[in-house]
């Protein structure tokens, strides 16, 4: 019996065992691959040419020996399609390319121009790629020298140009991070058009690809993302510059952060104000027959910087600067919208979709023929109620004020915790008078806590001071000046 | 309950210390941003005025013959106008300053070390150190005093000694260059805070004919203390960035920079900062407590420490509502405190004058 019990407690080991020591079926292993982290797709002579940007392996370590070889390898290989470029450049490498890590695909100018639907469709189809890269064109040169460009922020380039383009969507608002999913529903949606950002090279492009780059503090080429490329169906038809890319942005609620000059109402200079929050809404409505957009853009704003020479302080100033900046919004939204539909007529800021929503039977009629009827029949109102703030009031603040909220009432809690034992301890002792007066100040106390909780602005005894001893003050300082 | 004997050694550290707390991180910055250069010297004339007021108040401590300062009160202006006196004296002075020391403190916190989180955050944990030490009663606080007064100084005197060879004396010159009156202006703010405080010490006269020499010996201590921080202040910054500095001398100790080793030292003053603080408002949370205690005829101080302090945390926060308006509280300040530090004490030592010589 106990040999039985024994030998099936060894089959159960040894089974439990193979399960987990089998390895995997379709396994990749580490010095097999090469991870690509960019890559480029180009239209050279009537064919594709796919450069892909992989980070050399030796040159990743802690302990890598800098400057001798480049951290970043470039391949490139023309084939009539992509697969068949991206296999052919094992001709050239010894391991096969990894496209699991890929962080931003470079479109080429004139791929744009020819359709993006193609190349895009072997990036969704092959099961190695991870729908979580950004795109971007390249304006002006070529996907190949974007790549082969040696940034001087990151060891990777493919990653100096990922987090550029996260961060200044984030923080700088007139780029548009655009995922390949977002693009591929846009694609396949009739009432909403595609953008891509573009990205170009500036300086000199040929010292730029050597490692000199790097090796002195003003490089000799920087990559830089300008203003957002405007795509109809699936092909580049212009650009839109800075401020009317920071429209489509607010349009789209793409601004998380964004800072914009805006003149002084009664003088020659600027302030510049810091917009933390905004949101859009789009209400789409049918007047006579006529597709009718109202977009109501609610945006809360610092004043980050003031060069005005009138006083801050004074309430009237204050709400014109306000009023100043709403009308700048204004001008942006109203500019980018008139812009794209008399230049482009195409729907990049899927309005059409908004009538899909809310007029599905309307929409019918419309589907085919939208990109006329935006450029010609829609009409769209923009109203701007934008908040300007006059103090810090971010978005850190205000998670900072409902933290103090929550440790307000704990802080209640807490006193109200001890003056409960307190009063226990002083009833055993009869101490009825301490009691009473104790309790007294007590809801004093509670009050003025509660009061806080409800954010009443209670008065400071700072002003009624400081109104009864200014006299005082003023009289020394002259005095003594 | 009644076993709250202090040493001479203890309440000299406490009153230091009470005196440090606060006024040290702000001070070389609202006298220079007055005085310029010379804020070094209007020190000395703070310290002079201060001796002056210490007589006065050794006068009163002479007429106490051993009572309590709030029982003394109460005879010397009769049972209603001394209470009606020590309730007003109690919280718009003491509690008031307690108030405003916490706020100091949430304001310090918040801005150079912990922006993001909430000041009541920073209060409420002082605020229970102080209570529950409080509570603990006189002797402990005169305990810890001694046993951190040394881990400040030592804190101090790394950090300010180590300042010594980026010092410039070309930055203290000229002196007297805008004449004496800017000098007397500045002082103003600094007799007020801290000086002039010492009325609550007040408080303290268990030991009355060694009184005088403790508060002169504090006095002259942080004084001499506060002369050489500004002086190394100004010397290594230069008086035009000082004044624009909030808290300069933490600011200064940023700039410490040795062989790429002993840096970063700024924290130390923090610590230095929190401790003095510490004492400085259970010194007042003491004082309000048995004022407010002698005026309701509580037979125990104690029960009123958490509604008050509880108010107090209310009242800090919404003293001001930014920083450029506590600026110009701290220039009104001083006429303010000076009805209660200076007028006040010779009104009662008058007082007292009149009356022993009316019963001799």
């Amino acid at each position: 019996m106990n040999a039985f019990k024994r030998i099936g407690a060894v089959i159960t080991a040894i089974l439990i065992i193979i399960m987990f020591l089998s390895g995997c079926w379709n396994r990749r292993e580490l010095n097999a691959i090469s991870v690509v982290l960019a890559m480029g797709i180009d239209w050279v002579d009537n064919q594709y040419e796919i450069t892909v940007q992989v980070s050399d392996p030796s040159q990743m370590s802690i302990n890598r020996s800098t400057g001798q070889r480049s951290p970043a390898i470039i391949f490139s290989e023309r084939a009539p399609t992509i697969f068949e470029a991206i296999r052919k450049i094992t001709t050239k490498a010894s391991r096969r390319m990894y496209l699991s890590h890929m962080r931003i695909v470079i479109i080429d100018e004139v791929v744009a121009e020819r359709g993006i639907r193609n190349p895009l469709d072997f990036l969704f189809r092959d099961h190695e790629v991870r729908p979580d890269f950004y795109m971007a064109i390249a304006k002006g040169c070529s996907a190949k020298d974007i790549l082969a460009f040696v940034t001087p922020m990151e060891v990777l380039p493919a990653m100096d140009l990922y987090k550029s383009l996260k961060v200044s969507e984030h923080a700088w608002a007139p780029t548009s991070a655009v995922n390949v999913v977002d693009m591929m529903q846009k694609l396949t949606k009739d009432g909403i058009d595609p953008v891509l950002t573009g990205i170009t090279l500036i300086g000199n492009r040929k010292k730029g690809m050597k490692m000199d780059n790097v090796k002195q503090p003003a490089s000799y080429a920087e990559y830089k993302y300008t203003g957002i490329g405007v795509l109809l169906d699936d092909r580049i038809v212009g650009w839109l510059n800075e401020s009317k890319s920071k429209g489509y942005s607010y349009i789209t609620n793409n601004v998380h952060n964004t800072v914009s000059h805006i003149s002084c109402p009664n003088s020659k200079e600027n302030f510049v104000i810091e917009v933390y929050k905004s949101k859009a809404k789009i209400t789409p409505s049918i007047k006579n027959g006529n597709p009718f957009i109202k977009v109501e853009l609610r945006s809360e704003a610092n004043i980050g910087e003031y060069h005005c020479q009138a006083d801050l302080a004074d309430e009237q100033i204050f709400n014109q600067l306000q009023e100043a900046a709403r009308q700048e919004q204004k001008k942006t939204l109203e500019d980018s919208i008139a812009y794209v539909q008399q230049k482009f007529g195409a729907d990049i800021f899927g309005f059409g979709e908004y009538f899909h929503e809310k007029y599905p039977r309307q929409w019918q009629a419309w589907k085919m023929v939208w990109p006329e009827v935006f450029k010609n029949e829609l009409k769209v109102e923009v109203i701007v109620k934008s908040e300007l703030h006059n103090q810090y009031h971010s978005q850190a603040a205000k998670m900072k004020r409902g933290a103090a909220r929550v440790v307000n009432m704990m802080i209640l809690l807490l006193f109200l915790i001890g003056a409960y034992l307190q009063y226990r301890a002083l009833l055993k002792r009869r101490a009825i008078r301490d009691i009473v007066i104790s309790s007294c100040f007590l809801v004093v106390g509670v009050s003025l806590v509660l009061l806080k909780q409800f954010e009443v602005t209670l008065p400071s005894p700072m002003t009624g001071i400081e109104t009864m001893f200014k006299p005082f003050e003023t009289f020394v300082s002259k005095l003594l000046s | 309950m009644n076993s709250e004997k202090l040493t001479i050694r203890q309440m000299t550290l406490w009153f230091i210390l009470y005196q440090l707390g606060s006024a040290f991180l702000v001070l070389p910055s609202n006298l220079a941003s007055i005085a310029k250069q010379d804020a070094w010297i209007s020190l000395l004339l703070v310290l002079a005025v201060q001796m002056l007021m210490i007589m006065v108040y050794a006068g009163i401590v002479k007429h106490l013959y051993g009572v309590p300062f709030e029982q003394y009160i109460q005879t010397l202006f009769g049972k209603l106008f001394g209470k009606l006196f020590l309730l007003l004296f109690t919280l718009m002075f003491p509690f008031l300053i307690m108030s405003l020391s916490l706020r100091d403190l949430g304001e310090y916190i918040t801005t150079v070390i912990m922006p993001e989180t909430p000041m009541e955050a920073i209060f409420v944990m002082m605020l229970g150190a102080v209570i529950y030490v409080v509570y603990c009663g006189v002797t402990t606080i005169g305990r810890a005093a001694e046993v951190l007064f040394f881990l400040v100084m030592a804190l101090l005197v790394l950090g300010y000694l180590s300042l010594i060879p980026t010092a410039k004396v070309s930055n203290l010159l000229p002196v007297l260059e805008f004449g004496w009156k800017p000098i007397v202006h500045a002082s103003l703010t600094t007799i007020a805070f801290p000086y002039i405080e010492s009325v609550l010490f007040l408080y303290f006269t268990t030991q009355p004919d060694k009184w005088r020499n403790i508060v002169m010996k504090s006095s002259l201590f942080s004084g001499v203390l506060f002369m050489y921080v500004t002086l190394v202040v100004i010397a290594v910054l230069s008086q035009g960035v000082v004044s624009t500095l909030t808290f300069s001398s933490y600011f200064v100790v940023r700039t410490i920079s040795f062989s790429d080793f002993f840096e970063r030292f700024e924290v130390a003053v923090s610590v230095v900062w929190f401790i003095a603080i510490f004492f400085r408002l259970s010194l007042l949370m003491y004082v309000s407590v048995r004022g407010l205690a002698a005026v309701f005829q509580l037979e125990n101080y104690r029960t009123l420490l958490i509604p008050l302090g509880l108010i107090a945390y209310v009242i800090a926060g919404v003293l001001w509502p930014n920083t450029a308006v506590l600026l110009t509280s701290y220039r009104i300040w001083p006429y303010y405190t000076m009805i209660f530090g200076i007028i006040c004490p010779i009104l009662i030592w008058t007082a007292g004058q009149i009356k022993r010589s009316a019963a001799s």
